[in-house]
């Protein structure tokens, strides 16, 4: 069996799974909540006055006195605290569309994605780079094999922020490496040996 | 004060001046969209990732849990996870040897995200009890086997969605919740340092689905939310929403940054993942998979994850799917829930290990999965 049936979705908070989950079938969503919305809307029941002749009149007990003024009062409130929030959308967007004036098109975007995929190695893809590798670990590990290596310290260089380090347990089919903290322009090596293989259980 | 009647004409007049400044701004962002990422790469002579079909396997399964797995999160360092499930409890794993290290059963068994420390130290869970709880995985458990929680973030209003600690920061931790916010917590104290969005005009709308911190600018995060929208947020200014992101029709269920820190990916309920520029706003790309032959409603996708590079887009699916999508080209190269040993159920949670040598997956089948690259690989 894989996957759930498609004509069924759930849309609810995923603990409501918790509740009915026997059958492990997804559950309609019964409120909008989760779509945006909000809470549903909660139903003011009106009671209907009994109509009633003169003499039961005058024993039923007084109406209460309307709340028409402080019901308008809450309303105006919400009304303005609501204009305020628009007043304050409107001016965000109108600075956002300032903004696009002088906004460089798309395209100078797709370049940046295609520029920051590319010469960085990725264990999971087919084909990587293995060149100009710049590492940021603060401390160096030596190898294991012997291929040769870094040692010694050496200053701790940044990219962009990152700090990630290929480690020495790579599930991949892997060479166990060494990393060191300078930025290094290897020539094409093979960073991968098939020498240490993640056995599948 | 003016009257009622005086306020309703004005909040009218104020909300058709939204909506033309909205539809202003949205025909004016297409003019500028004049590619987007798979045309422009096409142009550039960019061919799609090539896998053979046994390049990617499930090298691991983790079984322990009794009920679906809703979140997993991976430790900075030691490939250790740690797993929540609708069983009530937290799982930590050494991924590499599938033992389970901890075996937290939470107070409230209703919890939907989880998260380590930077330091792998602690870990974090929150849910349908509206609060964060944090365990030290050093501590003793109690008389009757129980892992003791060392510190209960209280203040949401509704249920936490979504955690995230900053990065390189084991005290600082953001959350994001049904209650249409996002909080900065101080967890040494407890204490909320930020709320983004509430009663502030520019926040969510909707319940707040996902967080993705920024590993280049740990200032910066995204969340999505069932708004539909996604919103930037500065750390340092929890007032208003930085930039907000239009384009998806429904719920935004996952946010991940890419790697190189200046885009982030989204994955939502109208069945499509998309990549937009953070700076500029742009919707860069659309990853739609095509209809259902037999026209059934389309998959909605419940997570995403880039690889190291962010040359591959995972994205898991409520049909069970997880789709590996080639950024660059917008193509699927790879469907994981049709590979020898795959999941039986939905993709609830993925996640990338740090290095970027294995991809794991939740789901409802209650095991989580480890991929990793088995075949032969070109160095260039």
């Amino acid at each position: 069996m894989r996957g759930q049936p498609n004509g069924v979705e759930d849309r609810r908070p995923r603990g409501d799974d918790h509740e009915a989950d026997d059958d492990d079938e997804d559950e309609e969503e019964e409120e909008g909540r989760h779509r945006g919305q909000g809470p549903p809307q909660q139903r003011r029941n009106q009671a209907q006055r009994p109509s009633s002749g003169p003499q039961q009149q005058q024993q039923q007990p007084r109406p209460p006195p309307p709340l028409t003024r402080n019901v308008g009062y809450v309303g105006k409130r919400r009304l303005s605290a609501a204009i305020a929030r628009l007043d304050q959308e409107l001016q965000s967007l109108q600075e956002e569309l300032d903004e696009l004036e002088t906004m460089e098109s798309a395209s100078a975007a797709c370049q940046e994605v295609i520029t920051s995929t590319e010469g960085k190695p990725d264990p999971l893809l087919p084909i990587t780079s293995g060149l100009s590798i710049l590492f940021t670990v603060p401390v160096v590990r030596r190898t294991l094999l012997g291929t040769g290596g870094f040692s010694g310290s050496a200053p701790a260089a940044t990219n962009g922020g990152h700090q990630k380090a290929l480690t020495s347990r790579s599930f991949c089919k892997a060479e166990i490496i060494l990393i060191s903290c300078v930025q290094i322009k290897m020539k094409p090596v093979e960073m991968y040996h098939p020498l240490v293989s993640w056995e599948t259980e | 004060m003016a009257s009622v009647a005086e306020l309703k004409e004005k909040h009218a007049a104020a909300t058709a001046s939204v909506n033309s400044l909205r539809e202003r701004l949205r025909q004016r962002r297409e003019t500028l969209l004049d590619t987007d990422v798979a045309r422009y790469s096409k142009s550039q002579g960019r061919a799609p990732v090539s896998f053979n079909p046994t390049d990617l396997v499930c090298c691991r399964t983790l079984q322990g849990h009794s009920g679906k797995v809703y979140s997993l999160d991976w430790t900075p360092e030691k490939n250790w996870i740690v797993s929540a499930s609708q069983d009530g409890r937290l799982i930590v794993w050494n991924a590499l040897t599938s033992q389970k290290t901890h075996a937290i059963k939470l107070h409230c068994p209703w919890v939907m995200t989880c998260a380590f420390a930077p330091n792998g130290q602690s870990v974090a869970c929150g849910g349908l009890d509206s609060a964060c709880s944090i365990f030290n995985l050093n501590s003793q458990a109690d008389r009757d086997g129980n892992m003791p929680v060392s510190r209960i973030l209280t203040g949401h209003k509704g249920y936490v969605s979504s955690c995230q600690y900053v990065p390189d920061q084991e005290t600082r931790l953001i959350t994001s919740s049904g209650d249409q916010t996002c909080v900065l917590w101080d967890v040494t104290t407890g204490q909320r340092i930020s709320i983004f969005g509430g009663e502030f005009p520019s926040g969510h709308t909707a319940d707040v689905q996902s967080v993705s911190i920024n590993s280049s600018n740990t200032n910066m995060f995204v969340s999505g939310s069932c708004d539909t929208t996604v919103r930037l947020w500065d750390i340092r200014i929890a007032s208003r929403a930085v930039r907000t992101y239009h384009g998806h029709e429904g719920d935004v269920n996952s946010v991940k940054f890419f790697p190189d820190g200046h885009r982030f990916g989204t994955g939502s309920d109208d069945g499509t993942c998309r990549l937009f520029d953070m700076r500029t706003g742009h919707q860069l790309q659309v990853y739609s998979r095509e209809p259902d032959r037999n026209d059934n409603e389309l998959p909605t996708v419940t997570s995403i994850a880039f690889s190291i590079s962010g040359r591959l887009l995972f994205a898991g699916y409520s049909n069970g799917d997880c789709y590996v999508w080639d950024t660059l080209l917008a193509e699927v190269v790879l469907n994981l829930g049709n590979l020898q040993n795959s999941h039986d159920g939905r993709i609830s949670c993925l996640g990338m290990s740090s290095d970027g040598s294995a991809l794991c997956t939740g789901s409802w089948d209650k095991n989580l999965k480890i991929w990793a690259f088995s075949g032969q690989r070109k160095i260039v």
